[in-house]
């Protein structure tokens, strides 16, 4: 598992770290009286991060999208912390995916990892608001009608049965959702999205890599509505604590909706 | 003696003194009250119906403490009764329209169709909902402009919000040549669709035929956005349809007519060139 996220990153005076990560190209410039930083997506990008250092000021990244921090004696270092996506991630297998009765299957849906920036002293932690993804989504509705429903991130989903993930699958910024379906029922239950409530899960390093917590949607027989349960991995260490943890609402309204 | 003096001749001090007292108290106590109402309602409403109930509690609790101050410095509250139903019969001819809106204004109330912030389009008008008023709504439109809606205006009219709903759709009507290849058209079109991150890929894009035009065919191209990105998507979409059609060679053309004639003579042409006159004849 890459290391790049969580450990901090030194950073000299009027120099400059880059990070390559996933489509975005970012840079942060320590100077005297500020942090600077500068980041842009490209297309494609890269599939293992990529760390670099160079002179502050550069024009290479003078026209990409840029926010300032001053501070009276700006801290030393800067680190990447991980966290999940801002809203919910409706999926769409590539095949269409069909439950027979009486089963029970664990699918693992990835997503990609965000970053919040945090500056450090020797002695404490100062977290920014800049927060941004490794990869640009596209959006979606996700709702029986166009009056009702939550906005969300789109994206496919190969539904894999298994947690590993190979490195050209993009490993080091990617983060695992299990996903248990119990149909008790007699029919066949079609998965064509999953809706994915991210906003309201923690995010854990397991053996797997990054993981969230499990999702068990549990569809009762005899016309029981069906239910849905989060559930912290066993073995893993808490990395960030869920965004809206204490949103109600959202968190309902995610969860009585996993499928469409 | 004028009336005046004489009443304030007949009231003893004490009372005058009483009346002031009342005056200021209650006064203090409206403003209190109202204050601790807005803040009750906000906790449990919103904004808009804190600040109307605010009002309408600050103006009872006044009109209350007048009537009782002028009670103290002997005036008959009896007769004050009776002069206000005189007169507020009298103001009810003479301000029809001020009720009107203030009736409006509860109808808006309670039906709740937009809120402070919000922006809403009442006929010509677009803009920001600054304030809800008893009388009158305050917008701020886009080029800054302050503009005073009667309630009246709003409750007969016909109210667009803007902001009410987090996606709305984007039309733009395309017109093509009559010789393009129509699923290549859709194609490209969905294609942008697809490739733009502020398109939204459900509810899904859609090229529905419109109708065939004098120079061309049209389409109705179609995507859903979130509605704070509708000028970003516009431009996007008008810059991506060029390109891409561009690339695609496919035509946007303007205007053109075609012309049959019913003769099969030959037709002359002729140019004028200044200073210069050329002759020429088309080939039968």
């Amino acid at each position: 598992m890459s290391d790049w996220w969580e450990n901090p990153y030194g950073v000299a005076l009027g120099d400059a770290l880059t990070l390559q990560v996933g489509e975005l190209d970012f840079v942060a410039e320590r100077l005297p009286s500020e942090w600077n930083f500068f980041w842009n997506y490209r297309m494609g990008g890269v599939t293992q991060p990529r760390i670099d250092r160079k002179t502050a000021g550069s024009a290479e990244w003078a026209h990409w999208s840029s926010c300032r921090y001053p501070f009276r004696d700006p801290p030393g270092s800067l680190a990447f912390m991980p966290q999940l996506a801002d809203r919910p991630l409706v999926t769409k297998p590539v095949m269409p995916l069909l439950v027979p009765p009486a089963e029970s299957l664990t699918l693992w849906i990835s997503s990609p990892l965000w970053c919040r920036l945090e500056v450090r002293t020797e002695d404490r932690s100062i977290p920014l608001d800049l927060d941004l993804p490794v990869l640009r989504f596209s959006e979606t509705w996700f709702g029986p009608d166009t009056l009702n429903g939550d906005l969300a991130y789109a994206s496919t989903t190969r539904a894999r049965m298994n947690p590993y993930l190979t490195r050209d699958e993009w490993i080091d910024f990617r983060i695992q959702t299990p996903v248990i379906i119990h149909n008790e029922e007699a029919q066949v239950i079609r998965v064509e999205r999953l809706n994915l409530p991210l906003p309201a899960c923690g995010l854990y390093l397991a053996q797997e890599g990054l993981i969230t917590d499990t999702l068990v949607w549990h569809r009762a027989g005899h016309g029981q509505k069906a239910s849905l349960e989060r559930i912290p991995p066993v073995h893993g260490r808490p990395v960030a604590p869920p965004r809206q943890a204490g949103n109600v609402s959202i968190l309902t309204r995610a969860f009585t909706r996993l499928f469409d | 003696m004028s009336l005046p003096a004489a009443w304030i001749a007949h009231v003893p001090i004490a009372r005058g003194i009483t009346g002031a007292v009342i005056l200021l108290v209650g006064t203090f106590l409206a403003v209190t009250l109202a204050r601790l109402v807005e803040r009750w309602c906000i906790e449990r409403y919103d904004a808009r119906r804190a600040r109307i109930l605010r009002r309408v509690v600050h103006y009872s609790v006044m009109v209350l403490v007048i009537l009782i101050a002028l009670n103290e410095l002997g005036v008959g509250i009896g007769v004050l009764l009776g002069a206000a139903g005189i007169l507020s019969l009298g103001l009810g001819f003479a301000s029809q329209t001020a009720l009107s809106n203030i009736i409006s204004g509860l109808f808006l109330l309670g039906e709740h169709s937009f809120n402070m912030g919000d922006f809403i389009q009442v006929g010509s008008l677009t803009g920001e909902v600054l304030a809800i008023d008893l009388l009158s709504v305050k917008l701020r439109t886009y080029d800054n402009l302050y503009v005073r809606v009667p309630n009246e205006t709003l409750i007969k009219g016909e109210i667009t919000n803007l902001t009410r709903l987090p996606i709305r759709r984007v039309d733009l009507s395309i017109g093509v040549a009559y010789d393009a290849d129509l699923n290549a058209v859709r194609d490209a079109l969905l294609g942008l669709a697809r490739q733009s991150t502020l398109c939204l890929e459900e509810p899904a894009p859609t090229v529905v035929f419109s109708n065939f035009g004098a120079s061309t065919v049209n389409l109705l191209f179609s995507v859903w956005i979130r509605r704070q990105n509708y000028s970003l998507v516009m431009n996007e979409l008008a810059s991506g349809v060029i390109r891409e059609f561009g690339k695609r060679g496919i035509d946007l053309p303007y205007p053109q007519q075609t012309i049959h004639f019913a003769s099969t003579d030959p037709l002359r042409i002729e140019k004028e060139i200044p200073g210069a006159r050329i002759h020429s004849e088309s080939e039968p």
